[in-house]
């Protein structure tokens, strides 16, 4: 084996081992020696300008940025000598006094250890106490609050264009840019259009890779420092791409999620992922209701169970609908108690699409980043799987040849560099054997044409959706090795319900269990029966129709697993506790089938996460 | 084209020229035409065919006659004897009978500017030497004097290396500003990786007074597309681009035309006389950034992004234009190249000084006498530029300062003025030689006051990436702001000395890393007037409105 190359240099003294190709910070920073910078972002691109990050080099004429200095054999960097650091603070103190920097009244404003503010922090450990310049608090720099989830306060920005590059270089959305130049210089969005009315999609990078406050989050700001919240990695379920998040909680209320750099998603996430999930929601159910003269009232969980057992026991087929977004636990237990309890098969999910059949080698995420040829047929991953959508801009903008397969419009034409139409071959006969919902077919030419590409290409990725003809998945299936695939998934855990035997199909019978989590309707009506139970988390119009409503837990609160488009197998952790009345879903099936007479075969969590991971 | 079709153009240009007897050469360059040399030369040629001497007289347009102050200017030569020639200065339409009459006769004497004088006499033309001799509008003028010969020898009878040879013996630095060896330049970019790579001229023009370039563009374009095409040969790029204001219609025509022209005669675009050797050229408009004539921004710039600079390692001789090894240089730089290789390297370096070699293009501008374009041997002494070749200062005033490299320069003062004019000999007092900007100034001109100019032409040219050069731009100009209008202390003179450190030693790219250049050789030179300022409140040149101190009660 060959031994990997290596660049040796000095960092203040001290021997570091390089690769080449390294940057003075990031060589300094594998090292353990942190080099300031504000500019700098470990996920971005470096770019040079916020000069923080100067060091003295040997053999340098001048003062040179670590950001984007490259590692040479031999060299010697001095971080902190006197000529670095007297140039640092003069450079922070031209930042503090370019616009208004009032530590005590930002809400980011932190303590010299903590991260909140990168400015105020590096402001602590230079001893800037005050400044030579005159401030520039007479200025009136606007606040755009147009959108809807954050604020930006231009008079805490530092122009370092972080939030500019995640827009184009992770988001790849592009929307956010600079306008005017030197000392007039802004961050805009668009032709320097209102953020609100810009073709910003919510997705929140910027604000995620804001040093300063100048981008500020509505629902978490002013709720507590970075030394007083709890950051906790775990996986969002508000799609079946099952981006990593890291949940930022205080006293078990969730302030803010933020996407996690080191998981698939490399630190995005969606307007969903990112901001729906800490917007206000309707009332909890705390307590077990039963329907009492026509009024639901509030009882406790032994009689509530009890009455509900009872009418299982009488009913002659008893129906079950599980929301896609619960774990797989708590689908596993449900099918289970259909299954051993009421000796039902009518149980099934309650909306969502059955997944799309696994075609070949499975795509990772980075795969579609990375892929110089993407194909999408059937389904619009720019509204369902979002993250998804924003990779996909990505490899576009590096190039990728984009193939976009449907029946009807998407957000992706625009990106298309070849477009093939889907046909239409549903036949909506009388009789069950008859009927062909929602497939579509896609003609020889065209998978002619689609094979051409994928050959031509060197990382060619397959996103695929369900209701395509058994044609064309033998036509992708036929493929090149080289192809990777990913079925684009609709249902946050529909491919863990499917290993369940579970999927989404119309369930008959005079009773109903209806387990939705934390699902709102949306404007969905569930089937009408003679007795109806709802596990809900909130009060719906759901809820509102039922029999007995049981509490539920929230996505936050539960625990098990997800498979997510990947295939892979996902933890979810509890990032919440639940209220003490609240238990999970497995458990109550576990004392229901008690009730009902009958035991189930497992009675810990444990048990059933090794039945089904 | 073949080597015998290029003589031949010549040989049929130069016949075709000795036919007539007269030749009125109007300049038509961007100078002269906005004292409306265009009517001068339609009535010229009106005047002409009026009297039916089209046979014998011809009337052309040609490029800078470098007195620009005296335009426009016409020049009216014998073909016989060149010699001869007689210099019209502000001429009208109405003048046009007179002058056409003259011709077989004395000629008309109030209208002449006398060419005996030291503007004409002292100065050396290497890169001017076509302009105001040629029409820039036709590729064959510029092949009957000799144009096109250096691409030919070139490519016919020399390897890539010993172009890039000839070039760094010929001690030729780039005339752009900074002086770097463009012989190196282009070794570098002759070793980049990859096979593509380009050259790119760089004629965003922008320091304020400064039009040198434009001048040799709209006299001479083929020089530069020659030297571009010389460049392409020697470092292997096929592709290139002139990266030109858009501030600079006239020159963009005729560059666009020259191209055009250059491409049927064969001399750009594939196969150039008959070897493998392709190359063209486009142009891409600047927007009027002056940042953009840093050349990461210029490239980010072509590239479609927003021209701001970025750090460099890596150089665009490695990585530039679309990642690709990239050649820089300015116009002049490149409109040397032609003579150097027709005349030799030798020829070249015994021009100039030890380490400056050849001659520069300088805009003569503010309170001197002759205004306009001149180019002098490097090392001249700078008194003979103001008081021989520019006339001295009008009005009987005192010379006090001459600035020289725009925003990036130094004002060097009286007592300096005989120092040789070249690349080291500027640095020494703090100036550069920049891309050829002269200014004179004389004792009613304050220099914090042009400090202050410089300043804010600075603050609002600056890109706004790095805070140095955003910020400290901006505060330097509220400091001097705050001096010249009479409330500066002398803290504030401490804060603008320790700001000029900071953004020398800190800034990303030249623009901010220069900008303090003016404030620093005024201090250096003139710090009797910044003190009059904060101490006396007064304004020694009298320029500056100095608010009376409040009044305490």
């Amino acid at each position: 084996m060959v031994a990997a190359p290596v660049v040796n240099i000095t960092v203040n003294g001290k021997a570091i081992s390089a690769r080449p190709g390294q940057t003075v910070l990031q060589a300094a920073a594998d090292a353990g020696i942190e080099i300031p910078a504000l500019c700098n972002h470990p996920h971005l691109r470096p770019e040079g300008s916020c000069r923080v990050c100067l060091v003295e080099i040997e053999k340098q004429r001048t003062l040179q940025p670590a950001c984007t200095f490259p590692v040479a054999d031999g060299m010697v960097v001095q971080t902190e000598s006197a000529k670095a650091v007297e140039s640092r603070k003069m450079v922070l103190q031209m930042i503090f006094s370019e616009r208004s920097h009032y530590c005590m009244y930002c809400q980011m404003s932190g303590t010299a250890q903590s991260t909140d503010c990168e400015l105020q922090k590096l402001g602590y450990r230079y001893g800037l106490n005050h400044w030579s310049y005159g401030p520039n608090y007479a200025k009136n720099w606007p606040i755009d609050a147009t959108r809807t989830h954050f604020v930006m306060d231009h008079a805490r920005c530092i122009l370092c264009r972080r939030c500019v590059r995640a827009c184009q270089q992770i988001a790849a959305n592009h929307t956010l840019g600079v306008q005017q130049r030197g000392f007039k210089t802004m961050i805009c969005a668009d032709d320097n259009v209102q953020f609100g009315e810009s073709s910003c999609v919510s997705c929140g990078t910027c604000l995620q890779v804001c040093p300063t406050g100048a981008l500020a989050d509505r629902r978490s700001a002013y709720r507590g420092h970075e030394s007083e919240v709890t950051r906790t990695k775990a996986v969002c379920l508000g799609c079946s791409v099952g981006c990593g998040i890291e949940a930022i909680t205080r006293d078990n209320q969730l302030l803010r999620v933020e996407g996690d750099w080191k998981a698939g998603n490399e630190g995005m996430l969606c307007s969903v992922g990112r901001f729906d999930v800490v917007e206000p929601k309707p009332v909890r159910i705390m307590w077990p209701m039963v329907r009492t003269d026509g009024r639901l009232v509030e009882t406790s969980w032994d009689k509530a169970l009890t009455f509900a057992a009872g009418k299982f026991r009488q009913a002659h087929r008893v129906a079950g609908l599980a929301s896609p977004r619960l774990p797989n636990e708590a689908l596993a237990a449900f099918a289970c108690f259909f299954h051993e309890v009421l000796m039902s098969n009518e149980v099934g999910l309650l909306y969502g699409e059955d997944p799309p059949l696994e075609l070949g080698q499975p795509a990772v995420l980075h795969d579609v980043a990375a892929s110089d040829c993407i194909v999408i047929i059937a389904g619009n991953p720019m509204k369902q799987q979002k993250v998804v959508g924003h990779l996909i801009k990505r490899a576009y903008d590096n190039d990728a040849r984009i193939i976009v397969v449907n029946d009807r419009p998407t957000e992706l034409d625009s990106y298309a560099h070849l477009r093939l139409q889907l046909q239409d071959v549903s036949y909506h006969g009388e009789s069950p054997f008859e009927q062909l919902k929602n497939t579509y077919h896609l003609r020889g030419t065209g998978v002619s044409q689609l094979k051409a590409a994928v050959e031509a290409a060197q990382r060619p990725v397959v996103l695929y959706g369900g209701g395509l003809t058994t044609t064309v998945y033998a036509a992708l299936r036929a493929l090149p090795a080289k192809v990777h695939f990913l079925p684009l998934i609709n249902g946050t855990n529909a491919a863990g319900a499917a290993r369940l035997g579970l999927r989404p199909r119309p369930v008959h019978g005079e009773a109903l269990y209806v387990m939705v989590g934390d699902d709102l309707p949306d404007g969905m009506v569930l089937p009408h029966r003679q007795f109806t139970l709802v596990q809900s988390a909130y009060r719906s119009a759901w809820t509102e129709s039922a029999d007995v409503v049981l509490p539920a837990m929230i996505w936050a609160e539960m625990k098990g697993h997800m498979i997510n488009i990947e295939g892979r197998s996902l933890p979810v952790a509890p990032l919440l506790v639940a209220p003490k009345s609240v238990h999970a879903c497995w458990e109550t099936l576990l004392q229901l089938s008690m009730r009902i007479g009958y035991s189930l075969s497992f009675d810990e969590i444990s048990d059933i996460s090794k039945a089904v991971v | 084209m073949t080597p015998e079709e290029l003589s031949k153009i010549a040989t049929i240009e130069q016949e075709e020229q000795q036919q007539h007897k007269h030749v009125i050469q109007v300049c038509v360059a961007a100078g002269c035409l906005s004292s409306h040399s265009d009517q001068v030369k339609d009535a010229l040629d009106k005047e002409v065919s009026k009297r039916g001497l089209e046979n014998t007289c011809h009337v052309k347009g040609v490029g800078c006659l470098g007195l620009c102050a005296a335009g426009p200017l016409v020049r009216v030569q014998p073909t016989a004897k060149p010699d001869a020639a007689v210099m019209y200065q502000a001429v009208t339409a109405n003048d046009a009978a007179d002058i056409v009459s003259s011709l077989e006769g004395p000629p008309v004497k109030r209208l002449v500017c006398p060419t005996n004088v030291p503007f004409f006499t002292r100065q050396k033309k290497i890169v001017l030497e076509n302009s105001g001799i040629i029409d820039p509008d036709r590729i064959e003028e510029y092949i009957a004097v000799n144009g096109y010969a250096g691409l030919l020898q070139v490519v016919s009878t020399m390897r890539p290396s010993e172009v890039i040879d000839e070039v760094m013996r010929s001690g030729l630095r780039g005339r752009g500003g900074a002086g770097f060896s463009t012989g190196l330049k282009w070794s570098t970019v002759a070793k980049g990786r990859g096979s593509t790579k380009y050259v790119i001229c760089n004629a965003d023009e922008g320091d304020p007074g400064a039009f040198m370039d434009r001048s040799v563009l709209e006299s001479d374009p083929h020089r530069v597309l020659e030297g571009m095409a010389i460049a392409a040969y020697a470092v292997g790029a096929s592709q290139g681009y002139i990266y030109v204001r858009a501030e600079y219609p006239l020159a963009v025509k005729r560059l666009k035309a020259a191209i055009r022209q250059a491409e049927r005669a064969g001399l750009l675009g594939n196969n150039i006389f008959g070897i493998t050797f392709n190359f063209s050229i486009d142009i891409r408009l600047g927007a009027g950034a002056f940042v953009c004539g840093e050349e990461t921004a210029l490239i980010a710039s072509i590239e479609g992004k927003r021209g701001t600079p970025r750090p460099r390692p890596p150089y665009p001789a490695e990585s530039g234009l679309w990642g690709c090894p990239t050649l820089i240089n300015n116009v002049e730089t490149f409109a040397n190249v032609p003579p150097i290789i027709r005349n030799g390297s030798a020829w070249f370096a015994g021009i100039g000084t030890e380490k400056s070699k050849g001659t520069k293009v300088f805009a003569l501008a503010g309170r001197v006498t002759n205004t306009g374009l001149i180019e002098v041997p490097m090392g001249i002494p700078l008194r003979e530029i103001v008081y021989d070749i520019g006339g001295g200062i009008p009005d009987g005033k005192k010379l006090k300062a001459v600035q020289t490299g725009g925003p990036s320069g130094g004002c060097i003062p009286e007592q300096h003025l005989d120092m040789p004019v070249d690349y080291e000999s500027l640095a020494k007092v703090g100036s550069i030689m920049g891309s050829g900007g002269m200014i004179i100034m004389d004792d009613t001109s304050c220099m914090v006051d042009v400090a202050k100019f410089f300043m804010e032409f600075c603050r609002s040219e600056s890109c706004g990436k790095c805070v140095p050069c955003r910020v400290g731009t901006a505060q330097m100009h509220d400091l001097l702001c705050r001096i010249t209008d009479g409330s500066g202390t002398a803290d504030d003179l401490t804060l603008l000395i320790e700001l000029c450190d900071v953004l020398r030693a800190t800034s990303l790219c030249g623009l901010g890393q220069t900008a303090p250049n003016p404030v620093l050789t005024t201090l250096q030179f003139f710090k009797h007037e910044y003190d009059a300022h904060i101490q006396k409140k007064t304004c020694p040149a009298g320029s500056c409105t100095i608010h009376a101190p409040a009044e305490v009660i």
